[in-house]
């Protein structure tokens, strides 16, 4: 017969601790009542397996049904503790059990990657789904009702949207979309696009404006907006950090989320120059399908650089383009290629130009 | 009869904390959110395990899996009916169905607080005695409703007094064995109470608020207490206004610094501030409590309260 120590035994149905004496075995824990062993009296027997340890401070306390109702307690310096929690601690095999054995800072740093991994794949699938989802013609629909509301205010200039529609006609613009021109009467220099098809232009600039390539060059850079789905692409963008953001950061709320959200409008900030650097391109790109020298966007860019007044008001066309110079440089590197190549001029872009001045 | 004194204790530990969020993040992320009551079952266990009472610690004996199903099923039913109500926002009837959600809210709520003080109470062990929740669903039922229905039409006055009847009917019908909680707080005193906490934070340009948090701490600690037989124990807090302002500030400090990193050992030092400001004494001998409550294992009240991110209510 092994050793039997005394441990402080609770039998869950009153809640003070009775003496017992204990021994163990490769089996289970055996319990008795009482001070000393009595070969004749009963024998308590609890299997290892259901049995459960905690140690707080200098006690152990090991409970023996699933219940938590029966457990003995006994002081983590005696003799046997070692050998008992041998038998107990079966090592814990689960993937959360390795978890807790690693230390602090390599869980740290797996959270920190499987964040970032988290964040890359819904900032990158839900605009990706987005955009397969939402068929250009959804987006025409859309764009025509943003489009009646935005114009309410508007007065329009019926001759002069005329004129530019059949301008457009003559270029080459759009596969997917149905490009529909609004002039509007505003002095202001400016222009901007609708997703789904429409343009909007300001009086203000076709007055800015000196020859019939700049407009051409001004029409491709917003076709472009409208081509590559730049509004859709941002909406969706920010659909899916904030969707983030809330999931993943809902109870660590305050200085975190201001620190993302700070983060966040300087990538969309970013993200913005970046797609307008798109569309310069892009529409250069159309300049050249419709025999224009694509040199006319430079032109285009130093046009509004001259009408920009000194104290931008919050609204110019040059806020939402910032950065003027770099995209004139970039505008010139893209025209290297077309340096010697010589453009016919188009009598018919011509003489709309004329009757729209 | 003899008279004893006792205190809780908290030994937990800020680091062991941090340990166990980061493996419940790490858990969560990659099995989508299932992992979800595995991991609330690991930190409650970090939470009773470590808290002590005259020697002995709590134990939380409810499992992952048990809330897991509960979870499941409040899952569905939480979808089913967001299912409805973003159908009816789609055809163009938003109002019926923003007005059909409050009124599910309104009613499911009771409902989660019963399943949720049921699980709770019955899984929570001391000394091998088991806790137990004994109120009756409709009887809360019936309560919420009349609460919720009079404070809208005091705008808001009457919620005093609801909170204070939701949580004497709570409270006095929570035992552990054969001992019995009560509880005394009265809507009118609780009311006066926020409206000076309020007017002095204001006027003492917020620094009153702490003395008022520590009103709000005492008159829930002071007015509760157990009973058996013909025994009593009263719980006092011993919390003082000053100890409010140290702990409160000392944790915006602790949080700004570390940019959030240091919210285990915000939320350890804190439950270790109520737990040891929280003291017992009377007749009541600890060591005879006998068991009375019978196990319960359905979790679903627990997770729709989950989910609907009100937490355990007192």
């Amino acid at each position: 017969m092994e050793q039997v120590y005394p441990v402080d035994f609770f039998d869950g149905m009153q809640a003070g601790a009775k003496p017992a004496l204990m021994y163990f075995n490769a089996e289970g824990i055996f319990i008795q009542l009482g001070q000393y062993w009595n070969k004749e009296d009963s024998v308590l027997f609890y299997n290892y397996h259901q049995c459960k340890t905690q140690q707080t401070g200098n006690e152990l306390f090991v409970f023996l049904n699933k219940d938590a109702t029966n457990y003995i307690s006994f002081s983590v310096n005696g003799s046997f503790v070692q050998d008992l929690k041998q038998q107990l601690e079966r090592k814990d095999s689960s993937f959360a059990g390795s978890l807790l054995r690693m230390n602090a800072f390599t869980l740290l740093l797996m959270v920190l990657l499987l964040f970032s991994g988290v964040y890359w794949a819904i900032s990158t699938i839900v605009p990706w789904a987005g955009l397969k989802l939402i068929k250009p013609k959804t987006e025409t629909t859309l764009g025509e009702k943003m489009h009646e509301s935005m114009m309410r205010g508007e007065t329009i200039d019926e001759k002069r949207t005329a004129l530019l529609q059949q301008f457009a006609k003559e270029l080459q613009l759009s596969k997917d979309y149905p490009i529909k021109l609004t002039v509007v009467k505003n002095k202001e220099v400016n222009a901007y696009a609708i997703p789904g098809g429409n343009i909007v232009v300001y009086t203000g600039i076709i007055k800015a404006m000196k020859s019939p390539d700049e407009l051409a060059a001004l029409l491709g850079h917003e076709a472009a907006h409208i081509n590559e789905r730049h509004s859709l692409k941002s909406i969706l963008r920010s659909a899916a950090t904030g969707l983030l953001v809330s999931v993943v950061l809902n109870d660590v709320s305050g200085i975190f989320s201001i620190i993302v959200e700070n983060a966040e409008g300087l990538r969309t900030m970013h993200f913005s120059r970046g797609i307008e650097a798109n569309a310069d391109e892009e529409g250069m790109k159309l300049l050249v399908k419709n025999g224009i020298h694509p040199l006319a966007m430079k032109k285009l860019m130093q046009r509004l650089k001259e009408n920009t007044p000194e104290i931008p008001d919050a609204f110019s066309f040059m806020l939402s383009h910032p950065a003027t110079d770099e995209r004139i440089k970039h505008a010139n590197e893209f025209a290297i290629p077309y340096k010697k190549s010589s453009f016919a001029p188009n009598p018919v872009l011509d003489s709309l130009w004329s009757e729209l001045k | 009869m003899e008279y004893n004194k006792y205190n809780l204790v908290f030994k937990g530990s800020g680091f062991e904390y941090l340990k166990i969020q980061l493996v419940n993040i790490i858990l969560t992320i990659i099995t989508l959110g299932l992992y979800y009551p595995w991991a609330k079952a690991r930190t409650l266990h970090f939470f009773y395990g470590n808290t002590l009472f005259n020697n002995q610690p709590f134990v939380f004996t409810g499992t992952g899996s048990e809330m897991f199903k509960g979870f499941i099923k409040a899952f569905l039913l939480l979808m089913g009916v967001y299912a409805i109500v973003v159908y009816l926002a789609l055809n163009e009837q938003e109002l019926v169905g923003i007005v059909l959600l409050y009124i599910f809210l309104v009613l499911i709520i009771p409902f989660a607080i019963h399943g949720s003080y049921r699980y709770r109470f019955a899984k929570t062990v001391w000394s091998g005695i088991r806790f137990g929740y004994m109120g009756d669903k409709w009887e809360l039922f019936f309560l919420c409703i009349k609460g919720t229905i009079l404070t809208i039409f005091t705008f808001g006055i009457y919620g005093a007094w609801f909170a204070m009847n939701l949580r004497r009917y709570l409270l006095c019908n929570v035992k552990i064995g054969d001992a019995r909680f009560a509880y005394k707080g009265v809507g009118g005193e609780y009311f006066w109470l926020n409206v000076k906490g309020y007017i002095l934070t204001i006027i003492t340009f917020g620094i009153y608020f702490f003395w008022w948090q520590k009103d709000l701490f005492n008159y829930f600690v002071d007015n509760l207490r157990l009973t058996k037989d013909d025994q009593t124990m009263l719980i006092r807090s011993t919390a003082k206004g000053d100890d409010f302002l140290v702990l409160i500030l000392v944790n915006l400090l602790l949080f700004v610094f570390t940019l959030g990193l240091a919210t285990p050992w915000i939320i350890v030092r804190s439950t270790k501030f109520i737990m040891e400001h929280i003291s017992l004494d009377g007749t009541i001998a600890f060591d005879e409590l006998r068991q009375t409550q019978a196990n319960y294992s359905d979790a679903t009240g627990e997770d729709i309260a989950d989910f609907l991110d009100f937490g355990f209510i007192i």
